[in-house]
């Protein structure tokens, strides 16, 4: 048991937090003898699921299997600071948790409030970091956690996915004590948590590769989920994910979008980890797959070889078709198809008779979709007890917290019609040309053309006109106008009885009468748009020749366009949007686009009156003025210029201080002091 | 059925909102002269095959075995479209005679198949009141539909509704790409290719696997399977971005390959006009060989090249020039291989296999626009169907009256449906059938082992 490194810092100790605690922080009942292979705080997860639960991660620090963590942090360099290249001692072998105890040290450097709670993403803001390079970053915390030490921290996690949810009251009143005794702090890191997630979603609507998906990632995290204390960052992560799981679990779209975001979140975390610590999680997690045989591997090998020729990018840096090949050899695993759903869809993986052949370094994506299912059932399970009892219960402390972070973290949803309350079909046209985003411009164009759209264009304008304004009586007098010029296809009588019943659902008249939302960019951009089809965003779906055209004929000047171009070419289909709206109204867009209906918003805004802007920022506006800046400083960043850690402190004093302090106001209402 | 039940059919609808829409482009050409309820009253009275299609939806769970689970053909949502698109969904049936009874008495003009639930759908709201979810699909077979609509770019001899036995072939192309994927790649045994009635090709994969696999998995097969990614505004329809392939893909590439340049070539006449090779010389990312093809091709017009071999002869040129190896531009190569994808890879229709919910039409129900039965296809015969000769809805009355008086029982036995409900059985059914019944006792095996162990305990 290669007791943790010199662990000069006090704060690694993340563990053991305990300061008040008992005096005998470390595992405090002697781990089961059932499972002698596991952490004690695994033990006692296994039973009583839950992270936050007080008892399981005992303030008694035997929760916190994180006996070897360091940090690294250049700015107030801490002792820690002198190996911060922690990795190396990072690598010890896992021990097996008893030893925990001992490791710590009798003092317990981190504040009395913090809970060590559940330690998932502890990983990932460690190791990750110092994986990526961040070098000569100031500012940056690096966390080198030991395998042993990650396997740990994301093990709990996920046996405790909330599997047990009578445990929930016990995490809520847990974490509520936490956001009591630090409310502003603790709202704030909800804040960031959820900002983290959205910028993960901002860069997946911009279509950026893997690759630029995990820098992103890193920079993210780093941005909205940094603190000086490991142990705080671990326990901010803990508490910010539940607390986001009673935001998010409300509706479907909302799990669908908070699942696939934590999912990619903890990809990434685990990508971060060297394939030793991958591996070892795996077999912690005691996933039931085994290596193939020799006779599996011959009878499959030619396809494994094709597969990995196949390989255009490169397989977790490996990037020699022969290495790739190679990689296969130590031991593809053998797994049921269905537990890789992401390597089967990118035709990452060979599959032969039901099942798939994945190399040891495609391991994450195993290990993801546990993750997924596992929070996938928690989240519904959530939502249950949320609506049953919990809600009711915590009517005094946490409810308010979760409902005006649903209000205020969710953005709009251009449901309804905000400022401009309703447009009429005589404006349609004119209104169309001024302030419709491109894609909207285009389906309206094609429909006025073809008095046809089909399913998908008719969705994802309906439902855009219906944002903006557009009653349901005009709805269908505008669609019922068009369409049945194409008598031939379309006759009244038809139309009434097809396309009628699709509007007022979109309406929400019909069916299971839900008032549906209007396509964010997000949607948009991921759709898939087939033959016949004209939705889409054009600068993703669009040939370079029919985008560069349809610029020109709103005349747009062509620097505009070779502008807007060029981010196109760059994948950064919501800039081009955003540059094109620039192009058009004459007027700078910081918030960026997000959605079409803010592009129609804004625009009418640019056009009502140029003078006045608005004059007390709300809290949407702020939240996208928030996350394009965090965009854009990440984008910089990439970039490598120097100046980063300048910027970014203006960054943070300018936008993150005022952001923070108006969220906090906004949730806790105002008798809050800041 | 009450009319609140009716408007809320249409609730969480994921009911082909293409094929509605489609609906429209159906000219006057496809109502046979007889495609009425009385005659469909007839059919689904002497033909229909009720008791099969309740086999298979039981997947053994027939009562028989002690291991079995009875509740779970009660459990599956039917959704007929009755006369004047009256649309009842959430239909559920607790036997065989239930749901033949109701069949006859409602004479559906289509009948959809649904997911099974978790609680027997016609009680949904029963069970929502208790607050929780618990009205939600839990098994449904993957499936998959292709359109012959959605090849419209790619094919001259017809549009929209309209098949023939050119375009046909591409329904062959599909059949022969994704079955033996479903088989070899992923491992199922149990599939079923139906005949859509008009102008496509409907898929039912059967195993136990399949019926349970979520959204996700569904979505990421799908995904597997689609390489064509075009839209109206884009030219290039197909990007193989890759080096090589993937193996699933190389061994699609070969079936594409012959009958491309076997059949398609010359039957779709690709490169006959100039405004057809143009389209062809679009996909080619390089100036100067698409201008040299250009040039050589409108010099040839005049020349004596006989037509049917014009098509064939450019073709080699485009790939003579392509895979020359001259090219300085990397990757021109591969374009080869994305014209021949762009005109005869499959294109599945993604939205009906991703999501459990998606209704599909049952097999043997008769298309209403065209009176044609939705026969089942043998896939290892496929070239040889041929859409516009099966049996339709008056062909099969007509052969029952002149069949005369038989005994009820077997009546379509001895009409040309025959031979499709007895391909249905012995290739599909039985097979099916004898592995539920296996599981089932296997499972059920397993079980009183399990409880005789804790016992012992």
């Amino acid at each position: 048991m290669p007791p943790p490194i010199p662990h000069a810092s006090p704060q690694p100790e993340v563990p053991s937090p305990i300061p008040y605690a008992s005096p005998q922080p470390e595992v405090p009942s002697p781990s089961p003898p059932l499972q002698p292979n596991f952490d004690v705080s695994i033990d006692q997860n296994v039973t009583p699921p839950i992270l936050l639960e007080t008892p399981s991660y005992p303030p008694t620090g035997s929760t916190a299997p994180t006996p070897d963590l360091y940090i690294e942090h250049d700015y107030p360099p801490t002792a820690s600071s002198s190996d911060p290249l922690g990795p190396p001692v990072g690598i010890d072998t896992p021990q097996p948790h008893t030893d925990v105890p001992d490791e710590h040290p009798p003092h317990q450097p981190s504040p009395p409030r913090d809970r060590p709670q559940r330690t998932r993403k502890a990983p990932t803001c460690g190791t990750g970091g110092h994986k990526i390079g961040h070098r000569g970053s100031s500012m940056e915390i690096t966390v080198v956690l030991p395998i042993s030490a990650a396997a740990k921290l994301l093990f709990p996690f996920f046996r405790t996915k909330l599997q047990n949810a009578t445990k929930l009251k016990k995490i809520l009143q847990d974490s509520k004590e936490t956001v009591v005794e630090s409310d502003v702090r603790g709202c704030l890191q909800f804040t960031n948590c959820s900002n983290f997630l959205k910028g993960i979603a901002n860069g997946l609507s911009r279509g950026k590769k893997s690759e630029e998906m995990k820098n992103l990632a890193d920079h993210l995290w780093k941005a909205k989920m940094r603190h000086p204390d490991a142990f705080k960052v671990v326990n901010k992560d803990i508490i910010s994910h539940f607390v986001l799981r009673l935001v998010y679990c409300k509706t479907e779209d909302l799990r669908k979008w908070f699942l696939s975001m934590e999912t990619i979140l903890f990809r990434y975390q685990l990508l971060f980890e060297r394939p030793e610590t991958q591996r070892a999680l795996m077999a912690e997690f005691n996933l039931p797959y085994r290596a193939a045989s020799n006779a599996e591997l011959e009878s499959v090998k030619e396809g494994l070889k094709q597969v990995a020729q196949s390989f255009g990018q490169p397989l977790a840096g490996i990037d020699t078709e022969c290495n790739i090949y190679l990689c296969f050899f130590p031991t593809p695993m053998k797994v049921p198809f269905e537990e890789v759903p992401e390597l089967v869809a990118g035709g990452r993986v060979f599959i032969h008779k039901g099942y798939a052949y994945i190399a040891m370094n495609q391991v994450v994506s195993l290990v993801a979709t546990q993750f997924r299912s596992d929070l996938s059932k928690a989240l519904i399970l959530t939502n249950r007890k949320w609506t049953s009892t919990i809600r009711e219960q915590e009517k005094d402390r946490l409810t308010p917290i979760v409902q005006a972070l649903c209000s205020s973290y969710l953005g709009p949803d251009h449901s309804q019609p905000r400022e401009f309350a309703e447009i009429s079909i005589k404006d349609i046209d004119q209104i169309a040309k001024n302030s419709f985003p491109l894609c909207m411009r285009h389906l309206f164009e094609k429909l006025r053309e073809d008095h046809h759209l089909k399913h998908g264009g008719r969705m994802q304008l309906g439902l855009f006109l219906k944002g903006v304004g557009l009653k349901l009586e005009d709805a269908l007098a505008f669609w019922k106008a068009e369409f049945s010029q194409r008598i031939s296809m379309v006759g009244s009588e038809r139309f009434d009885k097809e396309y009628a019943y699709s509007i007022r659902h979109n309406y929400g008249r019909e069916g299971k009468r839900t008032d549906y939302t209007p396509y964010s960019c997000q949607t948009i951009i991921t759709s898939a748009p087939g033959v016949g089809d004209h939705h889409g965003c054009p600068y993703r779906h669009f040939s370079e020749e029919n985008v560069r055209a349809a610029l020109g004929k709103m005349g747009i000047t062509n620097r505009a366009v070779e502008d807007v171009m060029d981010k196109v070419r760059n994948i950064h289909y919501q800039l081009a949007c955003t540059l094109k709206f620039e192009a058009v109204n004459g007027t700078s867009c910081d918030a960026g686009i997000n959605h079409p209906n803010q592009y129609f918003s804004d625009s009418q805004k640019v056009l009502q009156s140029k003078n006045t802007r608005m004059e007390k920022p709300n809290l949407d506006e702020l939240y996208h003025v928030f996350t394009s800046h965090a965009i854009k400083f990440i984008d910089y960043r990439m970039m490598g210029d120097g100046s980063k850690s300048e910027s970014w402190k203006e960054f943070k004093t300018s936008c993150l201080g005022n952001f923070a302090k108006n969220l906090v106001r906004k949730s806790l209402g105002q008798g809050v002091r800041l | 059925m009450t009319k609140e039940e009716i408007e809320n059919g249409t609730a969480d609808m994921e009911i082909d909102q293409r094929e509605l829409m489609n609906g429209d482009r159906s000219e006057l050409n496809a109502v046979p002269d007889g495609f009425n309820a009385n005659y469909l009253k007839v059919y689904y009275g002497k033909l229909f095959p009720h008791a099969d299609i309740f086999k298979w939806m039981s997947y053994g769970n027939d009562g028989k075995h002690p291991g079995c689970d009875e509740s779970y053909f009660g459990r599956r949502e039917f959704s007929f479209t009755l006369d004047n698109d009256i649309y009842l969904r959430f239909q559920s049936f607790n036997s065989a005679s239930q749901l033949e009874n109701s069949i006859k008495e409602k004479c559906p003009f289509k009948i959809d198949i649904g997911p099974v639930y978790s609680v027997d759908p016609a009680k949904r709201h029963a069970y929502a009141q208790s607050g929780n979810n618990v009205f939600t699909p839990v098994e449904k077979e993957l499936v998959f539909d292709i359109d012959m609509t959605d090849y419209d770019d790619v094919r001259y001899c017809c549009s929209g509704a309209d098949v023939c036995l050119k375009c046909w072939t591409l329904m062959t192309i599909a059949i022969k790409v994704i079955d033996p994927a479903l088989r070899d790649d992923f491992g199922f045994n149990h599939i079923l290719w139906v005949y859509s009635g008009r102008r496509g090709v409907h898929c039912w994969v059967c195993d136990p696997k399949a019926r349970r696999l979520t959204n996700e998995q569904r979505s990421s097969i799908a995904e597997y399977f689609r390489v064509y990614k075009g839209n109206e505004n884009s030219q290039k329809k197909v990007s193989l971005t890759s080096s090589a392939l993937h193996p699933f893909l190389l061994r699609s590439y070969k079936v594409l390959e012959e009958f491309f340049e076997g059949n398609l070539l010359s039957n779709q006449s690709l490169f006959s006009t100039e405004e057809r090779y143009e389209k062809i010389l679009e996909m080619i990312p390089d100036e100067s060989i698409t201008s040299e093809l250009r040039g050589k091709w409108q010099d040839n017009k005049k020349s004596s090249i006989s037509k049917e071999n014009i098509n064939v002869d450019r073709w080699k040129h485009v790939k003579k020039i392509l895979k020359s190896g001259k090219q300085k531009a990397p990757g021109l190569g591969k374009c080869v291989e994305e014209i021949v994808f762009s005109f005869s890879y499959p294109r599945l229709d993604m939205e009906v296999s991703k999501h459990m919910n998606h209704l599909l039409k049952a097999p043997f129900c008769i298309h209403p626009k065209t009176g044609r039965v939705c026969v089942p296809i043998d896939p290892n015969r496929c070239e040889e169907f041929d859409p516009t000769a099966v049996p339709t809805l008056s062909k099969l009355l007509e052969e029952i009256n002149m069949g005369g008086l038989g005994t009820d029982d077997d009546e379509w036995d001895r009409t040309s449906l025959g031979k499709s409900i007895r391909f249905f059985r012995s290739s599909f059914l039985q097979p099916l059938l004898k592995s539920c019944k296996e599981e089932i006792e296997n499972s059920y095996n397993a079980k009183l082992q399990h409880s005789k162990t804790s016992l012992t305990w």
